[in-house]
């Protein structure tokens, strides 16, 4: 019956063996020059609806790169190499990432891996690992890292300790704050947060306490109306993402609630001006602040940051993948190798005067190895005029400390 | 073309089938050995997305499509991550268990939603996938919730991207080949008959419940064990691995391919989820892409997802490969076959002994006390008639008089509100059409009278009831089932079709098709065979083949006819005796003279003039 | 006040507004599916139309809300009748076909808005900043403002349907489409004119909850979710019954968020309509 082919289904079938046969064709290209180069990549959004976090990514690397091999590139064992840069769209989703990784890995010889997403690096590790490719994930959570993971970075900051910085502030100007309520995303990387955050509100003297809402609530009157009249003096939102809380600002203002916010993930200031007005979030802090760097690669960034695709001046936290660069040139020549696993040996022990500061890997007390990114938390306080203005830094030493 | 149905050229389809396949698994290999990594993952990936769609397309077949898929998948990947991750269970423990976990989400969900709502099977599974993902989701403890289970490993021996290649290579390969042997089978063809007419298929004795949950609960198996590889491979699985979109997705690479081949599935698979990769395509542009093409092939043809593409084409040469299987000694040869539509009752008279059935056995059929009310409206009040062997009655009454509720009745579509509808000393209330079909009762439809996209030969083929049952007979090949297709062919040739055989039933001028739903009555062998207006629209010279070909019927013996009909002529020239029916009533019960000449009969027909209907 | 008092005041005010947005999100659907026997899935995005037109003309052109209300209702039914015209009308009875056709034109629809509107959240201010404070129950100026419009259009299409002969050729298309098309109603234009309709409440329903959120490209799904769950729980088909299961289930919304934990809102009243399609399919005032 039908399961007699065709002769469509013929032509279907041998249509199918040129093109599988073309395709070996085009199997392992590999580059000859390699001896030359050091190929990073990237594996973020770079479409979709989580797009908005890849494309500053990209420019961020895109430019240190450029930077690095303009300035001599890397030197190894006498020899002078330089990065290679290229990107891979994963549109948020772990099978994509698979596919984007691999791409990256067995097709382009990528040896060194930016990974963008908190349940997107669990998916590509494994494969990153089974070749030896350093990982560095701009993605919360912390599942992927430990001694099991020696090749493994995360460079991204510890939101809990951003908090704190801003709370130090708060608690510095005025020594009333006492009620510091919660407001995370109702998933394990919030719960994290929140427990983390609650250890640090006590140990500043506050008292907190916290409210989950779910990853595609829109309307927070019925959260608010819980604990609103508890009266907190301080809103935080640890990690939850700036659609949501631009809604929460919005609405907690409309039902009378007068305390000011923090924002420990870096504000996306548009969002909440445009949500609260000027006066609604005026008073109110964000950190760590990325908006006016003063340092000399802080300002190399603002200014050639537009030049490539998907830069933005007003993402400073992308910047993070920037200075992660020169981390990685200087933990390359450091170990006088490109074996990864001799490269993260090293990556533990480099410092960069980078763009958002003094960067370093640390948190080998709670992890085993130095795999975390430590730096100065910038506090920042949002003016009258609707504008932020840093108004303290948290050294990473104190920060480490709650 | 009947040339062409009977020359040599299904022997060359059949290699060609097996040419084209062996090229297909050369081609595999080939690839495995020359590709580089990262296109071995693009296939490893598309080979697990063309088990889902190959799994997905069963339950299609019959009609029905579920948003779930992606959750059965799901099943698969938590069961193998959980299982192994947790408890430490080898891999290959858990690839049967996690196809058994999505086999069994997949039965809860159908026994409750085939049985009481069919209609809203979609909605239902779309239900289903909202609360199985919050499930997911929340039981953070057994799952991981958003963060998903890491570290998930691979099966012994299964580490590198080239083994997995081969491993997923060879299960799409097997998953493929079963479900070729699934749609050739007898239960393959039932579920297309299913997918083409859900009463008529009832009416021959396939019933929609049972069936549809098995094709259900197989495909949500494969699914479920497509999941288990997908977490051995990619050894991570979160939330975020099986969203919505998944499901449409699957779904989307079976509409692409057309139902008709699986082949097609595979193409479908092959430009829907491999071209957008290896092109690079962006997110936004890859589901904009998807869905327009889709769409479009949705409109072009609006009945035709579950059904095919290249009907008219495909439909013949699959008729012909099967219906050269029919052994020679039974096929008449060609120029013993008549060619005008009249000798059709001469061939049926001469042949009716050839066909060996038991004869008719002597039960009356007694309708006593039937009523049947919709709401405030009495369809059927105290009708009380018995319908003896051997003779042809024939059921007349104005539009809206209750016959076809009556029917509906005797047949099992509907239950009396009361009354008993007995054969012989066994009630038949309560009974289903399948079942009530076993106990030899077949009723014909006025509207759905055939199965429009199979060919006329498969129509037969499915009607002919076998006389052994069980799972194995029901998995047998139809080409190999030589007792279902000597009869199908005798049938084809009593009733004039043999010309026929390989066109799509749709196809068939409106007097054959009329002819041919007869035809599939007769395939069951009913004691009794109810026809719901034979001769509807008919022209005055078809309507007198037919009225000749069902008195062959009768005067063979074989059945007892009993006909709704509004022509008259043609009604008491055939019939031995007529009930009338008006609102719901029996008026009158006799001859056909008797019963024409009754005051009461002539007054419920329009002007007392019984021609007046003639035409209607 | 004493507080669990206030508490559960709020909480039967925010269901009541949630309520109402529901109501005019799932009247629409069961329209449609009254008259057409389709699924649409494709109604959230309607909603999500609505609500991009609201934020074009307040923040875009800088007209009042009250005039992007009128341009929302009137673009989306516009919208909504074309879709009508050209897709649906295909679908007409085919139940799986139909549902098929939405999910597609709902991927398309969302992906198109993602590309032309952008993934970044926007915001649309809204008339109203008054949150009128009674004794620790919050009455927000636009809430109000949610549940008086409902209540408008809703009679507006009560009286349409009942007093005018457009409506009363769409009941009888919806009650028995065949007998309909016999007494002379072309059915063609009632079908286009019920999803306009539908389309005009959807685009409101969607202008009226801008100044309230956040407006994304995928907002349209989770209210989406909840009017498929009326709708079953209605009876596919009833527009009474939806309008008494929308406010039964926003109070229920609003209850399971404020009373136990929000996330298990949304699919606690899944799970509600599964066991309504299991066991009463026809739903508590359906009649098919």
């Amino acid at each position: 019956m039908k399961l007699r082919p065709t002769r469509r289904a013929t032509i279907a079938v041998a249509a199918a063996t040129t093109i599988a046969l073309g395709m070996t064709g085009c199997g392992e290209g590999a580059s000859s020059d390699g001896a030359e180069s050091i190929k990073v990549g990237l594996v973020a959004a770079l479409s979709g609806p989580a797009a908005a976090f890849g494309g500053p990514q990209n420019a961020s690397m895109a430019a240190a790169v450029e930077r690095i091999n303009a300035s001599g590139g890397v030197k190894v064992d006498g020899k002078t190499y330089k990065f290679e840069f290229k990107s891979y769209d994963h549109a948020y989703d772990p099978t994509k990432a698979v596919t984007a990784a691999n791409q990256a890995i067995t097709k382009d010889g990528v040896s060194f891996l930016q990974v963008d997403g908190g349940s997107i690096v669990p998916a590509v590790q494994p494969v990153a690992e089974k070749r030896d490719v350093m990982v560095m994930a701009l993605a919360g959570g912390d599942q992927y890292l430990g001694k099991d993971h020696p090749t493994t970075f995360r460079l991204y900051y510890d939101i809990s300790r951003s908090f704190g910085a801003s709370l130090s502030y708060l608690k510095s100007k005025d020594a009333k704050v006492q009620k510091v309520l919660g407001i995370f995303t109702d998933d394990e990387v919030g719960r994290i947060i929140a427990k983390q955050s609650d250890g640090i509100t006590k140990s500043l003297g506050a008292t907190p306490s916290s409210v989950f809402i779910s990853r595609d609530a829109t309307d927070f009157a019925p959260v608010l109306n819980q604990v609103l009249p508890k009266s907190p003096d301080v809103i935080q939102f640890g990690g939850t993402p700036p659609s949501q809380y631009a809604g929460i600002v919005k609405t907690a203002r409309q039902l009378g609630y007068k305390g000011d916010f923090v924002f420990p993930d870096t504000v996306y200031l548009p969002a909440v001006v445009e949500a609260a007005g000027k006066e609604g979030v005026e008073g109110s802090v964000s950190s760590p602040f990325f908006g006016a760097f003063t340092s000399e690669e802080g300002k190399y960034w603002t200014d050639n940051i537009s030049k490539h695709k998907g830069g933005d001046p007003s993402q400073g936290w992308s910047a993070l993948a920037y200075d992660n660069l020169f981390l990685l040139k200087a933990a390359i020549e450091k170990a006088g190798t490109l074996d990864t696993k001799k490269v993260s040996a090293a990556m533990q022990e480099v410092s960069f005067d980078g763009a958002v500061g003094e960067v370093r890997y640390g948190g080998k007390d709670k992890y085993g190895l130095n795999q975390v990114i430590e730096m100065d938390f910038p506090v920042a306080e949002i003016q009258k005029d609707g504008t932020l203005k840093q108004v303290t830094v948290v050294p990473a030493a104190e920060a480490n400390r709650w | 073309m009947p040339d062409s149905v009977r020359a040599g050229r299904p022997a060359g389809l059949r290699q060609w089938g097996r040419i084209s396949a062996a090229l297909g698994l050369l081609a595999g290999a080939a690839f495995g050995l020359a590709a580089g990594e990262y296109y071995l993952n693009v296939a490893v990936l598309a080979f697990l997305s063309l088990i889902m769609a190959v799994s997905l397309r069963l339950l299609m077949l019959a009609g029905e499509a579920a948003l779930c898929h992606g959750a059965f998948y799901a099943f698969g990947a938590y069961t193998t991550g959980i299982l192994t991750t947790q408890h430490g269970m080898p891999f290959w423990f858990t690839v049967p268990l996690g196809g058994l976990v999505a086999a069994v989400g997949a039965l809860i969900i159908g026994v409750s939603s085939f049985r009481t709502s069919g209609s809203y099977f979609l909605l239902m599974t779309f239900g289903f996938l909202i609360v199985a993902s919050s499930i997911i989701e929340s039981w953070t403890g057994l799952t991981g919730g958003f963060s998903g289970i890491v570290g998930i490993s691979s099966p012994a021996g299964v580490d590198s991207l080239a083994s997995w290649y081969w491993v997923t290579f060879a299960l799409a390969a097997l998953v493929f080949a079963v479900f070729l042997f699934i749609e050739s089978s007898r239960w393959g063809l039932g579920l297309k008959a299913l997918g083409q007419s859900r009463e008529l298929a009832q009416s021959i004795g396939i019933s929609p419940f049972p069936n549809m949950l098995v094709a259900f609960a197989v495909g949500a198996l494969f699914a479920g064990v497509a999941g288990s590889f997908y977490a051995g491979y990619v050894s991570f699985i979160a939330p975020s691995s099986f969203s919505f979109w998944l499901s449409v997705y699957v779904l989307m690479y079976v509409i692409i391919g057309g139902s008709r081949y699986l082949v097609g599935t595979l193409v479908g698979t092959f430009v829907l989820a491999v071209i957008p990769v290896l092109a690079n395509w962006s997110e936004e542009y890859v589901a904009i892409f998807t869905a327009a093409a889709t769409l479009a092939i949705l409109m072009a043809v609006p009945t035709g997802i579950v059904t095919t593409l290249g009907r008219r084409f495909g439909v013949r040469t699959a008729a012909v490969t099967l219906h050269d299987r029919v052994q020679p000694d039974v096929r008449p040869r060609p120029e013993d076959i008549p060619t005008g539509v009249h000798k059709a009752a001469h061939k049926l008279a001469q042949e009716a002994p050839a066909r060996g059935g038991e004869p008719p056995e002597g039960q009356v059929l007694r309708l006593s006390g039937v009523s049947k009310s919709f709401g405030g409206l009495q369809a059927l009040d105290d009708v009380s008639f018995s319908v003896l062997p051997g003779e042809t009655l024939g059921i007349i009454g104005p539009n809206g008089a209750g016959k076809t509720t009556l029917f509906n009745l005797i047949s099992g579509f509907d239950a009396p509100s009361e009354g008993t509808i007995a054969l012989g000393e066994r009630r038949l209330n309560g009974l289903g059409p399948a079942k009530i079909v076993r106990h030899g009762l077949t009723r014909t439809f006025q509207h759905s009278s055939v199965f429009g996209e199979l060919s006329v030969f498969e129509n037969l083929v499915v009607a002919c009831r076998s006389r052994r049952s069980g799972p194995l007979h029901r998995l047998q090949p139809v080409r190999r089932d030589g007792t279902a297709l000597a009869e199908a062919q005798s049938l084809l040739d009593r009733f004039d079709m043999a010309n026929w055989a390989g066109t799509a039933a749709d196809d068939l001028p409106y007097g054959a098709r009329k002819r041919l739903g007869v035809a599939i009555g007769m395939a069951t062998r009913p004691r009794m065979l109810f026809l719901d207006e034979p001769m509807a629209g008919l022209t005055d010279p078809e309507v007198q083949e037919m009225t000749e070909l069902l008195r062959a019927l009768a005067q063979s013996g074989e059945t007892t006819i009993v006909l709704i009909e509004h022509r008259m002529s043609a009604v008491t020239d055939l019939c031995d005796r007529l009930v009338v029916l008006d609102f719901g009533r029996v008026i009158a019960d006799g001859t056909p003279e008797d019963v024409t000449s009754d005051p009461r009969v002539v007054e419920a027909y329009l002007g007392g003039s019984l021609e007046g209907f003639e035409h209607v | 006040m004493n507080p669990s008092i206030a508490s559960f005041l709020q909480m039967l005010f925010n269901g009541l507004s949630l309520g109402a947005t529901l109501a005019l999100i799932a009247v629409g659907l069961t329209m449609v599916f009254g008259v057409l026997h389709v699924v649409n899935f494709a109604h959230g995005v309607l909603f999500m139309f609505g609500a991009y037109t609201t934020y074009f003309v307040v923040e875009v052109l800088e007209q009042s809300y009250f005039a992007a209300l009128v341009a929302a209702t009137v673009t989306v039914a516009a919208i909504s009748a074309a879709l009508a015209a050209t897709v649906f009308r295909r679908f007409q009875g085919l139940l799986l076909e139909g549902a098929i056709a939405g999910i597609l034109l709902a991927l398309l629809l969302e992906n198109l808005a993602l590309v032309w509107f952008g993934a970044s959240p926007k915001n649309v201010a809204g008339p109203f900043t008054t949150v009128v404070a009674l004794g620790g129950v919050y009455l927000e100026a636009q809430r109000i403002l949610i549940i008086a419009i409902a209540v408008v259009l809703v009679t507006a299409l009560h009286l349409f349907v009942t007093r005018t002969r457009h409506g009363r050729a769409l009941r009888a298309t919806q009650q028995d489409p065949f007998a309909a098309r016999l007494q002379g109603i072309a059915v063609r234009r009632v079908m286009i004119m019920t999803f306009a309709i539908g389309g005009a409440l959807a685009g409101a329903a969607g202008a009226l909850v801008a100044p309230q959120q956040v407006l994304l490209p995928s907002m349209g799904q989770p209210p989406l979710l909840l009017a498929f769950v009326i709708v079953i729980v209605a009876g596919m088909g009833s527009v009474k019954g939806s309008l008494i299961v929308a406010v039964a289930i926003g109070l229920l919304q609003s209850a399971i968020s404020t009373y136990w934990v929000p996330e298990a809102a949304v699919w606690s009243s899944f799970a509600v309509a599964l066991c309504f399609l299991a066991l009463r399919p026809r739903g508590v005032f359906g009649n098919a």
